[in-house]
């Protein structure tokens, strides 16, 4: 086709076009090309001789289809880690980021950070009171001073959420540090009913240091009741 | 006819004394608004795009909402740009493969005009909320019927060529067309049929929804598309295909397993079990066809050095063209599918098929008629370059945006430790880039809207 300007074919071109392949058609075919046809449907026709269920109407696959009434099987608890994990997810990770780095200058690390291990001034009563309050104004986290706003979630998570998020963030990304209890976290609830607005890092610093007691054992609720820290 | 001779018949000349042939013409028209259709269901795609990004992009109109832009857009591909342009390619291919053409395009003419006014007044009534849900089986029933009444006066035309061809025996691109031609009612008929006017039950509409999605790029767009493809490469090459011995095996592998591709959606839903490891086997043995037309196509093109633009455009198509199979065939594969069947990655596949490898072999054989109606344009040769490299370029990127988005996104999913709101949030940046691929893609298409349009303009002006 040098000539663009031309329409295609000629009739002529088209014969020979026919024929040149109608020749070609009845060449022998490669052996390495039919060696791959070959093995490519032969694994095909294993697969589906094994999983086809007889070509059944009535067979299901076996692997997928375990919802519903009939399944028998009880369900497994769900993972108590899986949850808290899904909670800082959706309520956290907006600001503090799935690996809870932070945003420098913006947002404070919770990695290796004294608010959430605990150290040094820092109590559990004073993060579990940031996360029901919120917190505003300058603070210092792990030597670096940042002045933001973080929301109250006080309204929004239940006890029993929050201990489960202030769990995870503790034991998470190489944190290491004790569990928070709901119970703890009610208590603080309690105590700091009449609060509304943020705290601020002074105001923390004034309230002394509390831990959290070890959680209690789920099936004996009643029998031991959770010792209560001293006032403060 | 069929007692002339091929001797005989050439000395008569071309055509019967006294015949003009109509069908590059027709052609003409037909790519003059399959290729505003191409333009016009693109922009739809992006503004949908748009709204994934921002959802309050147009959030206050309600025709313009995503649920109605995205079965607008694709209709518009589907029916106005592939399928138009492949009835018109169908007649035209049929009449080169045969020598013989046809005495009028009277009826051709009228089926074009009814098929793009059905085609219009269908999406108004998308956009106007009057959709069902049922991937490209949107358009209401008056567009259907007038859709598949235009096929059958193109088809009775198509019928006439293959019967009446005056050179005998028959080349893999005829086999390619008439089975694509044969298809397309059983394709329309069955879905209207037993999706929309007389549904079938619940459990049972899923399959054949899949099917029938499947079917229409499997079993009636992509076969058009390799007979163009096997038709420009030995033309424009003046040699034979490479493994022409296999090409039959090629042909009925194809359309047997490609009839099946659709279900490979369904692994992992409830259907039985048979059905989904059918429609994983058949992806997967499609790699048999892709294999033998990728050997057939470049083992020709291999060495060659007239890279004419028809020729680069079948090129890139085959390529797009074993990128969607093998991609559908890897996404089809159990464990696989249990991840990421219901990610980026689908759309993806759908891309590569629909925007590369159609729109490219299709866009091919347009390109490989249209300079003569052109007279040495030196601006058209242009246009359709940037066509193509705009083309390879917006569906690549576009497709390699979505396929890494959509691994990242099949992973979220499937991490409870994740909602599910946040595992479409880390697409968001993918979405993004592949959007401007998207962009890259219009650009390209509108080049091909310009150089056919100019070569319409230019032979409505000056009539040869």
């Amino acid at each position: 086709m040098s000539d663009p300007q031309r329409d295609s074919t000629s009739l002529q071109e088209a014969i020979d076009l026919v024929e040149l392949h109608a020749s070609a058609a009845r060449e022998p075919v490669k052996l390495w090309l039919l060696g791959v046809i070959m093995a490519v449907m032969f694994l095909g026709g294993m697969f589906l001789w094994a999983n086809s269920g007889g070509f059944s109407a009535s067979v299901y696959d076996t692997g997928r289809v375990t919802a519903g009434k009939g399944s028998g099987a009880p369900t497994p608890p769900p993972n108590p880690r899986m949850i808290s994990r899904r909670l800082y997810m959706q309520n956290c990770a907006v600001c503090h980021q799935a690996d809870g780095m932070g945003i420098p200058g913006t947002y404070p690390p919770l990695v290796g950070s004294e608010w959430v291990l605990g150290q040094e001034w820092h109590g559990d009563n004073h993060l579990v009171r940031v996360v029901l309050h919120g917190l505003q104004g300058p603070i210092t986290v792990e030597g670096r001073s940042f002045n933001n706003v973080m929301t109250p979630w006080g309204g929004v998570l239940k006890d029993e959420q929050i201990a489960a998020i202030l769990t995870y963030i503790r034991s998470e990304w190489g944190n290491s540090a004790p569990p928070v209890s709901k119970a703890f976290v009610a208590q603080v609830r309690e105590e700091t009913k009449d609060r509304k607005a943020a705290w601020t890092q002074k105001e923390l610093q004034e309230i002394p240091r509390q831990v959290s007691p070890p959680p209690v054992p789920e099936p004996t609720p009643s029998t031991v009741a959770a010792p209560s820290p001293p006032a403060g | 006819m069929n007692e002339v001779s091929p001797r005989s018949a050439m000395q008569d000349g071309r055509w019967p004394r006294g015949w003009t042939d109509p069908l590059p013409r027709l052609l003409l028209w037909c790519s003059a608004s399959a290729s505003t259709w191409l333009v016009a269901g693109t922009v739809l795609l992006i503004i949908a795009g748009v709204q994934v990004v921002n959802p309050a992009f147009l959030a206050g109109v309600s025709f313009l909402t995503f649920g109605r832009l995205v079965p607008m857009g694709i209709n518009a591909l589907v029916y106005g740009w592939g399928s138009l342009v492949a009835l018109a390619v169908i007649l035209y291919l049929l009449s080169r493969l045969g020598g013989v053409t046809i005495a009028s395009a009277r009826l051709a003419y009228c089926a074009i005009g009814a098929w793009n006014l059905a085609l219009l007044l269908g999406l108004c009534a998308i956009a106007a909320g009057g959709g069902n849900g049922l991937l490209l089986l949107e358009l209401p029933p008056f567009a259907s019927v007038t859709i598949l009444l235009a096929y059958v006066a193109m088809a009775i035309w198509g019928y006439a060529l293959f019967r009446g061809r005056r050179i005998p025996g028959t080349f893999a691109s005829s086999w390619y067309l008439v089975a694509g031609m044969l298809c397309f009612p059983w394709l329309v008929v069955t879905g209207n049929v037993l999706l929309v006017w007389l549904p079938i039950p619940g459990p049972a509409q899923a399959p054949v929804a899949a099917w029938f999605a499947g079917g229409m790029m499997n079993l009636w767009l992509a076969p058009v598309s390799l007979a163009v493809i096997f038709y420009i490469v030995p033309q424009v090459l003046g040699r034979r295909l490479a493994a022409y011995n296999l090409s039959l095996l090629g042909f009925w592998s194809f359309m047997l397993f490609a009839a099946w591709c659709g279900l490979g959606r369904m692994v992992g839903g409830p259907v039985p079990a048979w059905m989904a490891s059918v429609g994983f086997v058949s992806s997967f043995l499609m790699i048999i066809p892709v294999l033998i037309a990728g050997v057939n196509v470049f083992g020709v093109l291999k060495g060659t050095s007239e890279w004419t633009l028809p020729l680069r455009h079948a090129a890139a198509g085959i390529g797009a063209f074993a990128g969607t199979y093998l991609l559908a065939a890897i996404l089809a594969v159990p464990p696989v599918a249990g991840i990421f069947n219901f990610t980026d990655i689908a759309v993806a596949v759908g891309l590569l098929g629909l925007g590369g490898f159609v729109t490219l072999s299709l866009g091919g054989l347009i390109q490989f008629i249209l300079p003569q109606f052109e007279h040495r344009d030196p601006l058209a040769e242009k246009l359709g370059s940037w066509h193509l490299w705009l083309t390879v370029i917006g569906v690549g990127s576009a497709a390699v945006c979505l396929v890494l988005g959509g691994i990242l996104q099949g992973f979220a999913q499937s991490d409870p430790g994740i909602v599910f709101s946040h595992s479409v949030d880390y697409v968001m940046p993918f979405r993004f880039l592949a959007l401007l691929g998207f962009l890259i893609f219009l650009a390209g298409a509108a080049c091909l809207f310009l150089r056919v349009h100019r070569a319409l303009a230019r032979y409505l002006i000056t009539p040869p």
